[in-house]
């Protein structure tokens, strides 16, 4: 992983061109049949939350991307705040673009916003539809984004389900397709481009990697239910950085740690994601459960199974809800099997913190509750309990760190939409 | 016995001046030149919630929703899907921020949509049987 400045302008700019041309060249073809005839719409949403935990030496966050998590008895506005801004653009018959901006916590610390989304859509007939620049991807089983808090029932998404996830779109384009099977509907995507993932470590850096994302997702939806098969691959760069580290591995003479220096050795790295989830939605009851696996080539790459339910159900203005979520690592850290002497304890060490930095077993009891204060605003409150194994998604600043913890989050938060 | 009828007579009465009072049923109308007769439940769930905005005929649906607040709105989805103003709002907000597709196009009340329901062949609405003209047609009716 490199640990750069994120060149986001650049990326993003072409991005946009790229999905300009293709509008300029595709709207010969176009035809007006719609009613509503702004050219343009501003939609806004954000979250302001408190949030508070009672373990000690633990800093809690919400996904690996934060930089700063809430400390043992600290009240903290930052971990589930977030805003954005959302333009709708006409640009012709069939065609419109839509550009999000997101402010919140980001890896480098800074909450200077971000362009979220950034895209030009192209649909035809309301069934196939192409977008070109910066786009979401199925990483969420009803929505795109999880900056939305007013979106969804509970008061953050499960950061064992979707807390490793550090990177929400690519640069590139997707298309989609719907067509009706029997009494439902069969909804097939495939995306792809480039991706960048930014995580954020506990001595204060952050990373990110330069990708290539490929996916491809299928949604089955009839009345309350989706079902959803989805899969994804993550080919990144390797850190020019490590270099060094390899090398002396190598210099060591011990199988063990050539080992290690081989597997680290590569032209690239890969992930490959695969989520299983169905969601249900009949009247005031809400129910999803999902099941996620990631496998990777190197022990640089996290490998890790998650799965999420969560039931809810509403009672006038109030929906209280429970959920439970678990990720666990599928390998064991490995180890150089060096001598235990001071000349080679920084190998050891080296090669032991890039396999912490993403760990993640742990698991959450969650109960909380939404209360609908109007059709744009929501007031939630949830409680969580945490049992911490072996995860990087907390900063462990206990001493010495490491080992088994429990932490109870309660955290508090106005969601709104305009 | 006489004071059974006189009990049974008073309860049909009382179901009477309910059903009275019952509301109509809210009635989904497309234009006739639209190519289609009717829709099934289904359908209407999948154009309205954004999910499969075609006609059985091949058009392109264009579904009109009532401005809120709206007494029709929301029997309408509390009818179609038996979920509240708020969930539905909710829904369209996944949906809105993920740049996925627009929420339908809203007019201020049912004598707007027949109207454009009479002049568009995509356009389709919803409104409250009691509402209805000569120059729509009805596609489904949505009862309790």
């Amino acid at each position: 992983m490199k640990r750069k400045k994120f060149d986001e302008s650049t990326r993003l700019s072409r991005s946009i061109a790229m999905a300009l041309l293709f509008a300029l060249g595709m709207s010969a073809h176009a035809q007006s049949e719609d009613l509503d005839t702004s050219w343009l719409t501003v939609r806004g949403f954000g979250t302001l939350a408190a949030t508070t935990h009672d373990a000690e030496g633990i800093e809690f966050r919400r996904s690996m991307n934060q930089p700063d998590g809430v400390r043992e008895g600290d009240i903290d506005l930052a971990v589930d705040s977030q805003a954005g801004l959302q333009f709708n653009l006409k640009l012709a018959p069939h065609f419109d673009a839509v550009v999000q901006g997101v402010t919140r916590m980001h890896p480098d610390g800074n909450w200077a916003p971000r362009v979220s989304q950034g895209f030009v859509r192209y649909s035809p007939d309301e069934t196939l539809v192409f977008r070109a620049g910066r786009v979401g991807y199925d990483i969420y089983l009803l929505a795109e984004s999880r900056q939305v808090g007013y979106s969804y029932l509970t008061l953050r998404p499960s950061p064992e389900f979707y807390g490793m996830v550090t990177n929400d779109e690519v640069d590139g384009a997707d298309a989609s397709v719907t067509l009706r099977v029997g009494p439902g509907l069969v909804r097939a995507r495939v995306f792809g481009g480039k991706g960048s993932s930014e995580s954020a470590f506990m001595d204060g850096t952050n990373a990110e990697s330069d990708g290539r994302v490929l996916g491809a997702c299928i949604d089955y939806l009839h009345r309350g239910w989706t079902a959803r098969v989805a899969l994804l691959r993550y080919r990144f760069d390797p850190d020019p950085g490590i270099a060094p580290l390899i090398g002396a591995l190598r210099a060591t003479g011990s199988p063990q740690a050539a080992a290690i220096a081989d597997d680290l050795d590569r032209n690239e790295f890969e992930s490959l994601g695969m989520q299983l989830g169905v969601a249900y939605e009949d009247g005031p009851l809400q129910a999803q459960l999902l099941y996620g696996g990631v496998i990777g080539n190197s022990i640089s790459a996290p490998e890790f199974s998650k799965v999420y339910a969560l039931a809810g159900y509403r009672v006038r203005q109030w929906t209280p809800f429970v959920s439970y979520a678990a990720s666990r690592d599928r390998n064991p850290v490995r180890s150089t099997g060096l001598p235990d002497i001071p000349q080679l304890a920084p190998l050891e060490a080296a090669v032991l913190r890039m396999q912490q930095s993403s760990r993640s077993t742990q698991h959450t009891v969650s109960a909380g509750a939404r209360f609908d204060l109007s059709e744009h605003i929501d007031f939630k409150v949830q409680i969580d309990h945490t049992s911490l194994e072996d995860s990087s998604l907390v900063f462990d600043r206990r001493v010495p760190p490491g080992g088994p913890a429990s932490m109870t989050v309660l955290a508090a938060s106005i969601d709104f939409v305009f | 016995m006489q004071r059974i009828f006189t009990t049974i007579a008073l309860c049909l009465l009382a179901l009477g001046v309910a059903d009275a009072n019952e509301p109509a049923s809210i009635v989904v109308i497309v234009n006739p030149a639209s190519g289609i007769d009717k829709l099934s439940r289904d359908e209407v769930i999948d154009i309205f919630l954004g999910r499969y905005r075609k006609l059985p005929s091949g058009r392109v649906a264009l579904p009109i929703d009532l401005a809120n607040p709206s007494e029709d709105r929301t029997r309408f989805y509390q009818l179609l899907v038996n979920k509240s103003p708020t969930e539905i709002s909710s829904y369209w907000a996944r949906l809105v921020f993920s740049g996925k597709t627009s929420p339908p196009y809203q007019v201020p009340d049912a004598q707007t949509a027949v109207e454009l329901v009479q002049s568009n062949p995509n356009a389709i609405a919803y409104v409250d049987r009691a509402a209805l003209n000569p120059g729509v047609k009805v596609v489904l009716e949505i009862k309790r």
